[in-house]
């Protein structure tokens, strides 16, 4: 473990410290930074173009380019053995989840985000405020409403704690 | 929001940088600014650019910049409140490319109808515009030229428009694209009560105990009234929702009673609903017998298409608008045909669902509010459907009280202050004045200081005609004015293109960015618009808002009102006007239209002292005289005391709007009812005064099919309208970063069956077909529509994919206005 990169010290010492959203199907089972050689396969494997370079060179999703169509082709590219697709969900850790910053707050009537929502896991409260609801049981974690939000109010966050500052 | 101090600071010295840069930053940042009062930005009110709700908005200006808007907290018709669009505004002005400077095609640096567009001055624009327009009514007279314009002007350009046209050069071809979206309505409130506009007002939201949507999808179209409408709902547990509508939308997620009809079938649901007030004897008799009189309606009277169409060929009476007295024994014969058994066969409503409909309106107990929108008005029997509502709710006397109240929403901001009341249609003068009236033209004439005979009595083309003539080549000069009619009008392929590109034809576009209509023009006039110049809208509820400029034009665009007036200097009466006219009024010898029209010493009667020294007005400013109040008082005088009443100027910019009539400085809420409207003398209750004998018409009409139905080989209806995201054409919202990325291109939502059986995919690219055009889309079977089987619907706000390709120019024979929710199209894999 000495040799791998631990990211959440690393953040410690950037301003802007962005959790890290890993791809889809990473085998829980594995360190995944210990065992990622950086080759690019699976950024090139997506067909949706949301996977980069992140931190340190690592791939990292990023939502505000697209969603997650869940073609496995980045978890077929990976020469290592870091992809488990038999586990039942693709982001165990991950969720979706709708900041202060969402407009419906301050009296603005938008709904973007629940348009772009396949599952219909994004529902609202009628009223002069219609503010979003996740259910979270229904959420897939695609991302597809990251992108439309006007205010960037809808972030993927970790559901466990274990890489949180 | 918290913010600390040092994010505060952040914040705002960002939101400023972008701004001025005209880079996008994400909203709360923007709105951080609007929520403190501790920064330079000057807050000043205006009505929101887009919709008829006419929401108010506080607009922050900061460097000659707007940076912020935020709903007004003062507006009485949003509460603060905004829609996604609204919270918007501040970045419609700011687009990459903004037209900064006149364009005119040439080649070899002259005019050239196939030349490339360069830019040019307004000099030079103007002299080769000038003279297109002198050409055409020299070689071919006044009904040669024409200008196409707007419910979205202010209420003096459209008065300045419709001035210029009818008084100057003689043309009643002046229409606005109001004519698309409102005509059906205003034909049928004439028809029922001889006085344009509904007779309620927003307070109807918070007193009804029903709601009836016919062919509106105030979920998204109206949102802010909708979210008032909401709450009335949810806090109020008495109260019920019906919404119909040819498929399932946002607005059926409140309805009580949802009812998805085939299209056109809207005619059989209203008389069956009349019949069952009927037959159950639940008539108000007291009201029916005092304030109604019964007329029957002409019946197939085709489907406003070229005469020489085979549909047009077949009616028997051909473009009748003509009524007939009918005895209340009559109209119950004529009634009894549509049985709830007859109705649900036509409409495919549950027969259930129908009945709880047809009770709430025959309940006397229960205060019932309807509301439409383009499902009534865009509709071959559109002014049929205004008028059967009105049936419904004077055969229970629910009108004109609160919560009773039929009430006809409007599509844009000002259809109703500027398009209707101004009359800026082919056949309207100001107040519900009409050119082919003599006595009308009189008054026109007298109060425009005008020699007898100035006003054309024969009504002009009108929207969809206007099209046609540029294509026949009867109408060869021509100037589209703030809306973006290639893209809006119907049948763009065989009926609006090739106008615009037929070689006798001169067109000129006056828009802020280069729309899909000023690419097909000969000259691009660039525009002033919203708060870079003073307006006034008037809203759906007859209310009259003002607004200052508050920041100035880029580069050399130029206000509507500027172009409209410094156009007019160009024309001397002896090149516009016959001898004959003038040696009625010879002082008007060797002068211009300018001073004809504008400097007749009611429009030049105040001077720029009025204006504020630090308030910026360019137009005044240019023309020496405040030309805003000076228009607006002319105007003013046609309607003060004729029922059409508005305040002094003034009042306008202190209020946050008044909804006319107002009368000693008040408002009224509710017309033709005692109490309320200071038109009703007292002990008379109720008076329908826009008709002679206070009496409102209850107008027989049937069912008669659409003008094109799906068959085997054109096999579903499509439906087009807008979406919650997009204002009409997308020019302005579609270059706001935030409100693009939420709805980037157009849809086309079916049906999940309709989609497997075309073997398709949701997000499958599709070629969709009617017989006129073709387009590619893709193909979207979730979200906020869901179609029934047979039918899609699709927005037009996308200019990759023009939906009025597909559309038909069938319009309402008696409205003129077209029916863009149906037509017949196949969809298959691109």
């Amino acid at each position: 473990m000495s040799s791998s990169v631990t990211l959440s010290r690393r953040r410690l010492f950037k301003r802007d410290s962005q959790p890290l959203i890993t791809l889809p199907w990473v085998s829980l089972e594995v360190d995944f930074i210990a065992s990622c050689t950086r080759c690019e396969a699976c950024v090139t494997a997506c067909e949706t173009n949301i996977i980069r370079h992140g931190d340190g060179g690592f791939p990292t999703i990023d939502f505000s380019q697209g969603e997650c169509t869940f073609c496995q082709q980045c978890a077929d590219a990976c020469p290592e053995p870091i992809f488990d697709t038999t586990q039942t969900e693709p982001w165990p850790q991950q969720k979706v989840a709708v900041s202060q910053a969402c407009l419906a707050h301050q009296g603005v009537y938008c709904r973007s985000c629940g348009e772009l929502c396949e599952q219909e896991a994004i529902s609202f409260k009628p009223g002069i405020s219609s503010v979003p609801d996740i259910n979270i049981a229904d959420c897939t974690g695609c991302g597809a409403c990251i992108a439309p939000c006007p205010t960037q109010a809808i972030a993927v966050i970790q559901t466990s704690e274990e890489d949180h500052v | 929001m918290k913010f600390t101090r040092r994010e505060f600071v952040k914040a705002n010295a960002a939101a400023s940088a972008a701004a001025v840069a005209g880079v996008s930053l994400p909203a709360t940042a923007t709105n951080l600014i609007a929520s403190t009062d501790q920064t330079k930005i000057k807050w000043d009110k205006a009505p929101c650019r887009f919709c008829g709700t006419g929401c108010s908005v506080m607009v922050g200006t900061q460097n000659g910049k707007v940076v912020a808007t935020q709903g007004d907290p003062k507006s009485e018709v949003n509460k603060g409140l905004n829609c996604i669009k609204g919270y918007f505004l501040s970045k419609i002005m700011y687009g990459k490319d903004r037209l900064q400077t006149p364009l005119l095609r040439m080649k070899d640096g002259k005019y050239h109808k196939n030349g490339d567009f360069q830019p040019v001055s307004w000099d030079q624009a103007f002299d080769v515009m000038a003279d297109k327009f002198k050409q055409s009514i020299k070689e071919k007279g006044p009904t040669s030229v024409g200008m196409f314009g707007s419910g979205q002007w202010t209420v003096w350009e459209g008065y300045a428009a419709a001035k210029l046209m009818k008084a100057g050069f003689l043309s009643n071809n002046i229409d606005p694209n109001a004519r698309h979206c409102m005509a059906s309505a205003v034909v049928g409130f004439m028809r029922a009560f001889g006085i344009d506009e509904p007779m309620g007002c927003y307070d109807d939201l918070e007193a009804a105990d029903t709601f009836v949507l016919w062919g509106s999808n105030m979920a998204e179209m109206h949102p802010i009234l909708w979210s008032r409408l909401t709450d009335r709902r949810l806090s109020h547990p008495h109260v019920k929702v019906h919404v119909l509508s040819t498929f399932k939308h946002r607005s059926f997620e409140l309805a009580d009673n949802g009812m998805v009809f085939t299209p056109q079938s809207d005619l059989a649901i209203l008389n069956y609903i009349a019949n069952y007030i009927v037959q159950t004897d639940a008539v108000n008799w007291d009201f029916v017998n005092k304030h109604t009189v019964f007329k029957r309606g002409t019946t197939d009277i085709g489907y406003g298409l070229r005469p020489e169409h085979p549909l047009q060929k077949a009616a028997k009476n051909p473009d009748s608008g003509a009524m007939s007295a009918m005895t209340f024994d009559e109209y119950k014969a004529f009634l009894s045909e549509y049985t709830l058994e007859k109705t649900v066969e036509l409409s495919g409503v549950p027969a259930d669902k129908l009945e709880a409909l047809a009770k709430a309106y025959a309940d006397p107990k229960q205060k019932v509010t309807s509301f439409w929108t383009m499902g009534f008005n865009q509709h071959t029997r559109g002014v049929w459907a205004n008028n059967s509502i009105y049936n419904i709710h004077l055969l229970m006397g629910k009108i004109s009280e609160p919560g009773n109240s039929p009430f006809s929403l409007t599509g844009q901001p000002s259809a109703c202050g500027t398009a209707r009341e101004v009359g800026t249609f082919a056949h309207r003068l100001p107040a519900d004045l009409v050119v082919n009236n003599p006595k009308h033209r009189a008054t026109a004439e007298k109060i425009w200081k005008l020699p007898e005979g100035t006003i054309p009595p024969k009504p002009g083309y009108h929207a969809v005609l206007q099209n046609r003539m540029l294509k026949d080549g009867k109408l060869n000069a021509y100037w589209v004015m703030c809306n973006n009619n290639m893209q809006a009008a119907p049948n763009l392929n065989e009926e609006s293109l090739p106008g615009y590109r037929n070689p006798e034809n001169f067109i000129v576009c006056s828009d802020p960015y280069p729309t899909v209509t000023a690419q097909a023009a000969d000259l691009i006039l660039p525009t002033a618009m919203w708060v870079e110049k003073e307006g006034a809208y008037g809203n759906a509820e007859r209310r009259t808002q003002f607004w200052h400029q508050q920041v100035s034009a880029p580069g050399e665009a130029k206000s509507d009102l500027w172009q409209l007036m410094e156009f007019s200097k160009r024309f001397k009466v002896e090149e516009v006007w016959p001898a004959e006219l003038i040696a009625k009024q010879p002082e008007v010898k060797g002068k211009t239209l300018f001073d004809v029209l504008y400097k007749n010493g009611n429009v030049d009667a105040y001077s720029l002292d009025e204006v504020a020294e630090d308030q910026l007005n360019d137009e005044s400013r240019h023309f020496g005289f405040y030309v805003q109040k000076g228009l607006f008082e002319e105007y003013a005088e046609f309607g003060r005391g004729h029922g059409h009443d508005l305040a002094p100027f003034d009042m306008y910019h202190e209020k946050h709007g008044l909804r006319w009539p107002v009368v000693d400085g008040k408002e009224t809420l509710w017309r033709y009812r005692e109490g309320h409207d200071p038109y009703v003398a007292k002990g008379k209750g109720v008076d329908f005064y826009g008709k002679p004998d206070g009496k409102a018409f209850i107008i027989a009409t049937p069912f008669e099919p659409a003008a094109e139905a799906p068959d085997e080989e054109f096999d579903l209806w499509l439906s087009t309208g807008r979406v919650l995201e997009h204002w009409h054409s997308g020019t302005m919202t579609r270059r706001v970063p935030e409100l693009y990325r939420a709805f980037p291109d157009a849809v086309v939502y079916m049906h999940p069956k309709d989609a497997e059986k075309r073997k398709l995919r949701r997000g499958d690219e599709i070629v969709v077909q009617s017989r006129r055009g073709e387009l590619k889309s893709r193909v979207e079977t979730r979200g906020r529509n869901r179609p029934p089987e047979g039918l899609v619907y699709m927005p037009w706000f996308d200019a990759k994919q023009l939906t009025n390709k597909l559309t038909l120019d069938a319009t309402d024979p008696l409205s003129k206005e077209t029916d863009f929710k149906k037509c017949a199209v196949k969809v298959m894999k691109a």
